[in-house]
């Protein structure tokens, strides 16, 4: 008996025991071989979710969740080509009254949302859900299937507490929501979506929060991760001049891993790490820490090639960030980001006058590999306790891209997930050349209209190289961007700086008439005057909805 | 009470019921066999007694739950199931191939979808499943060459089609 004389199903569940990258070296094996990878379903799921950065959680060969393989390899596929083009379909329409505002949040292909007068707490929330949910695992029954999309999912219109902010999760069929008391005393919630009773899985339902004023506690985000919340607060301490800070709990025991700290804003890192935008002299140039929750203290200063303290940053796309939550959950998951492909979309602007804006796209994978000592030396180097400093050229160079500030244009970048973010463009920028990264634009550049051509940026590394490497599309829209480039923002306190990591943009055909463009997975929402359209970027599926504009009018929310 | 299996090379066997019962294939024939000895004509003597001896060591093992698809893709095996299929690749893939003929398989649970199956599941799937994972981590970490020279492959690809399938997995590395 040999080797390749075993059945073929036989074969594949040998070959589907091994890495993406394993199962690629066995299709080099021979003829057999190459048939064997090329036409098991199984085989080929997990060879595409490994190129468009995801990590397959569970053997997927048979249902799982309601959804097949096939039909996660068919979703994948699709959003590929979809995304190519930039030419989603319309599923859904929104309305949204004059003087109230929607608030939401994405999740997992699930837009909640719920409306609410600016100054006002409310009581109601709204699940609905818009695309098949790899992340659903069988035990958890959110969503009855299987129904046409768009459709309906939870509908609470009265909550059991009156809140100010949530968030949520569907894979685990969590919510949380921040309950305003009174005086600056706010409280988490961790209820279930599905019954708005207090999660099973939640040791403390109830969490007190740091006392901080009414005004913060509105202005705050929070941030999912695994079995993490951060509250982060940054956007009102900004007005009023001061830092803002970060909290982080773990939800499922209750403990409080970071007490409030000084930041002006931080994002989860894998491997139990968190980034803080902020080192608490902020003297100096600018640099960023990465703390460990497992050492309980910063173990990295990362610096900055800016000869002056930040004094307002914002992290606009991360693994968990407000609009676009995709963070990676260990419960019922079955695809979530590969943080080795994932990037986090920093602005920052200095305490120095005239300094300008900046924005820099930093690849997590590339930076945590910078922080592993690599030599012996290194390590003998490393003494526990105290913060490792990386200079910028020891780190940055290959790990970041930097912008030209008023490349993109006026609040025009809006986050995405995992590798990927979205802006409003030109139609002349980005079209193969250095131009829009190095050439300092001017604030007159800046059209004063809203919208424009979207521009969708890519930082996933297997699959610009997958694309270069032969039979691929590319189309006019597309272009890759390998070659390190020179950023000069002609400003005071920056220097020239070099920066090559690699990216694809791609060019919508057409002008987008929106004021702002969020996306989700396979969702994009984009935002004009009182309404949001949603498009989804999924192949037509049977029985999947029209675009029925008066079918989903504006539920009268129970705003309080 | 025993039942009397007879191999492909006409030996024959006397197993245990309760050892028997773990293997669905023989579960299914005991009832229509009655007295009678169950042939199995695609099992050699040799690789029954191994399979045997593996249904024996996990006789008194609980019932492995119910294959949701959730099972986990990990390649661990215990100490007792890895020095029990430390044998030779012809006996490997031997090994394989009975447990995969007398029903050991999780799939087949999973295809039958039936209460009983269910319960008959577990120890058997294992034979097949610890034998598969075996032959992937031999094949872990390893260059195609050293994959073929290992199982003996006959590499019959053109060198075009070689450069190109190469040049197709090159994206893959993490670089």
């Amino acid at each position: 008996m040999e080797f390749p004389r075993l059945p073929v199903e036989l074969l594949e569940e040998i070959v589907g025991y091994l890495e993406p990258l394993e199962i690629l070296a066995a299709r080099q094996l021979s003829r057999q071989f190459r048939s064997l990878v090329d036409e098991s379903t199984a085989l080929q799921l997990r060879i595409e979710a490994h190129a468009d950065g995801y990590i397959l959680q569970r053997s997927s060969t048979r249902s799982s969740g309601g959804i097949t393989a096939k039909e996660l390899l068919d979703a994948l596929r699709g959003m590929r080509e979809c995304s190519r083009r930039l030419g989603p379909r319309q599923i859904l329409r929104y309305g949204c009254p004059f003087n109230d505002e929607l608030a939401f949040e994405i999740c997992d292909s699930t837009w909640g949302h719920t409306l609410r007068a600016p100054t006002r707490s409310f009581r109601a929330l709204n699940y609905i859900h818009l695309a098949p949910l790899p992340s659903q695992g069988k035990d958890v029954h959110c969503f009855p299937e299987p129904l046409p999309l768009p459709r309906p999912g939870i509908d609470h219109s009265n909550l059991s507490v009156e809140i100010i902010d949530f968030t949520f999760m569907v894979g685990c069929d969590l919510q949380v929501l921040l309950e305003s008391i009174e005086d600056g005393h706010a409280r988490l919630h961790f209820r279930s979506i599905s019954s708005d009773q207090p999660h099973p899985l939640a040791a403390r339902p109830i969490i007190d929060v740091p006392d901080r004023t009414t005004q913060e506690h509105r202005g705050c985000d929070m941030l999912l991760y695994e079995s993490r919340i951060a509250l982060t607060y940054l956007r009102w301490t900004r007005h009023a001049g001061e830092l803002g800070g970060v909290s982080v709990w773990d939800w499922k025991t209750g403990e409080n891993l970071l007490d409030y700290r000084p930041a002006i804003d931080a994002a989860f890192l894998p491997h139990d790490q968190m980034l803080l935008l902020y080192d608490a002299d902020a003297e100096g140039p600018a640099r960023f820490s990465v703390y460990s929750f497992r050492e309980g203290s910063v173990t990295h200063v990362l610096q900055l090639p800016l000869d002056r303290p930040i004094s307002f940053g914002i992290l606009l796309t991360h693994p968990s960030n407000h609009y676009g939550s995709n963070a990676p959950t260990s419960v019922n998951k079955l695809l979530k980001t590969d943080p080795e492909t994932d990037i986090i979309l920093m602005e920052l602007r200095l305490t120095a006058p005239d300094s300008g804006l900046f924005r820099v796209a930093i690849s997590i994978g590339r930076l945590l590999k910078a922080c592993i000592p690599k030599t012996e030396y290194e390590l003998e180097q490393d003494e526990p306790g105290t913060p490792k400093v990386l200079r910028w050229r020891h780190w940055g160079i290959n790990a970041t891209r930097w912008f030209t500030p008023y490349s993109l244009m006026r609040t025009s970048v809006r986050s995405t997930y995992g590798s990927r973010f979205l802006a409003f463009g030109r139609p002349n920028s980005f079209q193969g050349d250095d131009t829009s990264l190095q050439y300092p634009w001017s604030r007159d550049d800046w059209p004063t209209l809203q919208g424009g051509r979207i521009l969708l940026f890519d930082f996933n590394p297997r699959a610009i190289r997958r694309d270069m490497g032969g039979n691929s599309i590319h189309g006019d829209q597309s272009f890759v961007y390998t070659e390190p480039t020179l950023w000069d923002s002609d400003r005071p306190h920056t220097r020239k700086v070099l920066s090559a990591l690699p990216f694809r943009v791609t060019t919508s055909p057409k002008n987008w008439d929106y004021h702002h463009i969020y996306m989700n997975g396979s969702t994009l929402f984009a935002r004009r005057d009182h309404y949001y359209d949603v498009f989804s970027f999924l192949p037509w599926r049977e029985g999947d909805l029209e675009l029925q504009m008066d079918k989903h009018p504006l539920r009268p929310a129970n705003v309080i | 009470m025993s039942i009397t299996i007879v191999t492909s090379d006409n030996e024959q066997f006397c197993v245990e019921k309760l050892v028997a019962q773990r293997i669905a294939l023989i579960e299914d024939m005991v009832e229509n066999a009655g007295d009678r000895p169950i042939p199995l004509p695609n099992v050699t003597a040799s690789v029954l007694r191994k399979i045997l001896e593996y249904c024996e060591h996990h006789k008194n093992d609980p019932l492995p739950p119910y294959d949701d698809g959730s099972r986990s893709r990990t390649t661990h095996i215990s100490e007792w199931d890895q020095k029990f299929i430390t044998v030779d690749q012809e006996m490997l893939f031997e090994i394989i191939l009975a447990a995969n003929y007398l029903e050991m398989k999780p799939l087949l649970y999973v295809r039958l979808n039936v209460p009983r199956v269910q319960c008959l599941t577990a120890c058997n799937a294992v034979a097949g499943d610890i034998g598969c994972k075996t032959v992937a981590n031999m094949i872990k970490g390893k260059s195609p060459e050293e994959i073929r020279k290992l199982f003996n492959i006959v590499n019959n690809f053109t060198p075009e089609e070689e450069a190109q399938i190469r040049k197709e997995a090159e994206w893959a590395e993490d670089r």
